[in-house]
Order: structure tokens, then C-alpha cells, then sequence
């Protein structure tokens, strides 16, 4: 008498019928299988079935437009998870990043997290900006993909900026208000922009819910509908350019 | 070798096709020579190129210049994630993110620094009057950057081929690293210039 195995088991799960409503096709091996697990995942759908040789060289692309992307998610996920213990008030601010580092679970290990990794996107965003320059990247047809990219690079330093706001410790009010002191010199439209962009005539409580708002819900949600854009039409200008 | 054969122009078209077909290349005398015009069996050849080969068989098959996402594209996003979250990991374990102590609109630091990606424009504040410096040239960096390609429009890609471009774009790039770099760590408190080994005036 045999007993069943683990083999026996996966095949068992493998056959079940909640297994085959999520993979409706078994682990890919064969071109046509690969090809089809691209094309019927909603994730993997965002890539062409087949990619350029040399697109997938490392030392191509060096992955910079991948990576700032992927510093985006891990810093929406980070993000939410710090979003659950802060209130952005000025009396509050303050003592909840205090809270974060001393009692929240892997407060201090997320905010460092964050915070180094949106440093590290701001830099991969430029760094990706010259590698498409160097390859000439935005000639025709991808010019309006390259001013989407510009536009980005915008929003990636004002959800950085934004953010430095937030724990509303010495450096952050007084970067904050260096770095808007700047918008006083418009113009024309010097107190207005001013009192936009602050909400006040200095930096406080009505600058630090606008910070919050654009920090956290604004700028995050211009920049997803932006990626989609931009990697859609990375799709029908034919892929990632070249080799040149 | 490829040899393209081309019928002969004047042979009939209604002639039997059974006609006997000559070898493309005669094993040992080479290209056959053009025989008289409108016989059967003396096509003309010519020659068109010499193809290197890299193997003995199908000389025609273009060479695939893709490969499937799955797994070539997918390896590489992944590898690349670990590669980021391993280092993500590891610097949020070891190097903390900076705080002070609470935010006082009464006490003004020594220094005060706005954060490190406008230092360079913060370096620029001290060189031009405020409407020059904080407002006209930075709305003019990034609308200068997002025109590019409308002013550019050489149709050559590789930076070998448009020394100009690729010198003016990377002298503004590195003008701006420069400034910034500057403004990170050669300036101190009132603005004024520090030697780094004086004291670094810099918070990430």
C-alpha cells in the first residue's frame, strides 16, 4: 500500500476546481502558454507578448523607469501603512511621528523606508530622464510621451516636496518655507500664488492639510493616471526605442 | 552566396514549364554564363550579394530580434525589484530618517536648507534677484525640458550621431548637479560659503 505524497497532493489542489477558476491554464512552459499567461493577466497585460532583444539588457534601460516605478508602489504601500497613525494637525503632526518611532509596529523601520525611498525615486526619475535623452528616445513618434515624462519628473519633486512637510519637525517647516518662499517671487502674482500654495500667509495649519491632501490623495492619483498614460503609450510607439 | 534568378525577359510565357531547370550555382564552374536570348534552359543569373552565414541552413531566415516577456522581460523586473527592496530593507534598517525637534515659526535654525533636489535652485536664489532666480528660470528649466522634443528634430538617436544635443542637454544636467551639489555642501549658515571639512550644513 502507497500513501500519498506531497506530489499527490499539488495534483489534487492543481485539479480542484478553485484552482482552475484562478489559473485557467497550467504553469507556462510552451511559447504558446507563455504568450497566453502575458495576454490573459490583467497585471502582466501592461507588457507586450514578445519584447525587443536588446530591450531587456541591463544595461539598456539599467531598469530606471521599472525601478522608479516600482519605488512608486513601495511608496503607496508604505505610505497607507503611515497614513493609519498620523493626523496632519500642528498640534498632532508632531507627536504622532514621535509615536510611530517609539510604539507603532515597524513605525520607525516604514518611516525610513519611505523616506529613503522617495529619495531614491526622485533621483532614478532624473536618471531615466537622461538615459531617454542619450538614446534619443523622444524623437517621433514618442515627443508627447517624453512631455508626459517631464511632467511627471514635476510631480514626482512636488509629492516629494509635499511630503517634507509632513512629520513637522524644524527641517521640514523651514525647507518648506525656503522652498515656498520662492512662489512669493512671482510675478504679478505674488500674494496669490502665496496664499494658494500655503494657505495662509506662512507655513501652517492651512499648509500642512494642503501638503496632506496633495501628498497623499492629489499628486498620487495625477501621477497613477499619468503612468498609464505614459506606459500606454510606450505600448503603441512600438516598445522601448532603439538600439540605436 | 544568394543568387537571385531572373527569367528570361523575352523567353515565351506559354512554353512548356517542364523545360529543364539549371542548377542555381554549377557545382564546379560557378555562375552559369547568359546564353542566348528566348531558349529554354539558358536563364540569366546575377549576382546580388554575399550573405556570411552563420550556420549551414536557411541562409534566408532573418535573425528574431525579440524574445517572449515571459520569462525573459519578467526575470529582469524581478531580479531589479529584489535587487531595490534588498537595499530599500537594508538602509531603513541601518540609517534613520532624520527629526528635529517640533516645527517653531520663533526659532529660525542657522541653517535652513530647502530639501536637497532645490538646492540647486536655492544656489540660483543667491546669484539673481528673487523673480529671476526662483520663478523664471526654473518655470524655464522644465518647459525648456518638456519642448525638447519639438526643437529637436534631427532624426538620428544615437548620442554619436548629435554631439550638440547630448553636450548642451548634459551641460545643463551636470550645471545643475553642480549647483546643487554646491548648495549641499558649501553652504552654511547666512548662505555663505563652508568648506565641507568645516562642517556640513546638509539633512535628507
Amino acid at each position: 500500500m502507497t500513501f500519498p505524497g506531497p506530489g499527490d497532493l499539488m495534483r489534487v489542489v492543481r485539479e480542484s476546481s478553485v484552482w482552475r477558476s484562478l489559473f485557467r491554464q497550467p504553469y507556462p512552459t510552451t511559447s504558446r502558454t507563455r504568450a497566453l499567461a502575458v495576454m490573459n493577466n490583467v497585471f502582466l497585460h501592461l507588457h507586450p507578448v514578445r519584447v525587443k532583444k536588446h530591450a531587456v539588457r541591463y544595461t539598456y534601460t539599467f531598469c530606471l523607469g521599472g525601478v522608479s516605478f516600482f519605488l512608486f508602489l513601495v511608496l503607496t504601500v508604505t505610505g497607507v501603512y503611515l497614513m493609519f497613525f498620523y493626523v496632519p494637525s500642528v498640534t498632532r503632526a508632531y507627536q504622532d511621528i514621535l509615536s510611530i518611532e517609539n510604539s507603532v509596529a515597524f513605525g520607525t523601520f516604514v518611516r525610513n523606508m519611505h523616506r529613503w525611498g522617495a529619495h531614491l525615486m526622485v533621483l532614478t526619475v532624473f536618471l531615466h530622464m537622461i538615459r531617454v535623452f542619450y538614446h534619443g528616445a523622444y524623437k517621433p513618434p514618442r515627443e508627447f510621451n517624453w512631455v508626459i515624462g517631464v511632467v511627471l519628473l514635476f510631480c514626482t519633486l512636488w509629492l516629494s516636496f509635499t511630503g517634507y512637510l509632513l512629520p513637522w519637525d524644524q527641517i521640514a517647516f523651514w525647507a518648506i518655507t525656503v522652498g515656498t518662499q520662492m512662489a512669493t517671487y512671482a510675478p504679478l502674482l505674488s500674494r496669490e500664488s502665496s496664499f494658494i500654495l500655503l494657505g495662509g500667509v506662512e507655513v501652517g495649519q492651512g499648509t500642512l492639510i494642503r501638503f496632506y491632501v496633495m501628498h497623499v490623495i492629489a499628486f498620487p492619483l495625477i501621477v497613477a493616471i499619468l503612468l498609464v498614460v505614459h506606459f500606454w503609450r510606450i505600448r503603441k510607439d512600438g516598445g522601448v526605442s532603439g538600439p540605436v | 552566396m544568394t543568387i537571385e534568378k531572373r527569367p528570361n525577359a523575352t523567353a515565351d510565357k506559354n512554353a512548356p514549364t517542364q523545360a529543364p531547370r539549371v542548377p542555381a550555382v554549377e557545382r564546379d564552374r560557378g555562375p552559369k554564363l547568359p546564353g542566348p536570348p528566348g531558349v529554354p534552359g539558358t536563364e540569366r543569373f546575377r549576382l546580388l550579394a554575399y550573405v556570411k552565414q552563420e550556420s549551414m541552413v536557411r541562409v534566408d531566415k532573418r535573425p528574431d530580434e525579440t524574445v517572449l516577456t515571459w520569462p525573459h522581460l519578467l526575470r529582469a523586473e524581478f531580479l531589479m525589484a529584489l535587487l531595490i527592496s534588498v537595499l530599500l530593507v537594508v538602509a531603513s534598517v541601518f540609517i534613520h530618517a532624520p527629526l528635529e525637534e517640533m516645527a517653531n515659526a520663533g526659532v529660525t535654525p542657522h541653517v535652513a536648507k530647502a530639501p536637497w533636489y532645490f538646492l540647486g535652485l536655492q544656489e540660483l536664489l543667491s546669484y539673481f534677484n528673487a523673480t529671476v532666480g526662483g520663478v523664471l528660470l526654473p518655470t524655464l528649466y522644465l518647459v525648456g525640458l518638456a519642448v525638447i522634443p519639438y526643437i529637436d528634430r534631427s532624426p538620428y538617436k544615437a548620442a554619436r550621431d548629435r554631439k550638440t544635443a547630448w553636450v548642451f542637454f548634459m551641460s545643463l544636467m551636470l550645471g545643475g548637479l553642480l549647483i546643487t551639489l554646491i548648495g549641499s555642501f558649501f553652504r552654511g549658515p547666512g548662505w555663505n560659503w563652508v568648506w565641507p571639512w568645516d562642517g556640513i550644513y546638509f539633512t535628507l
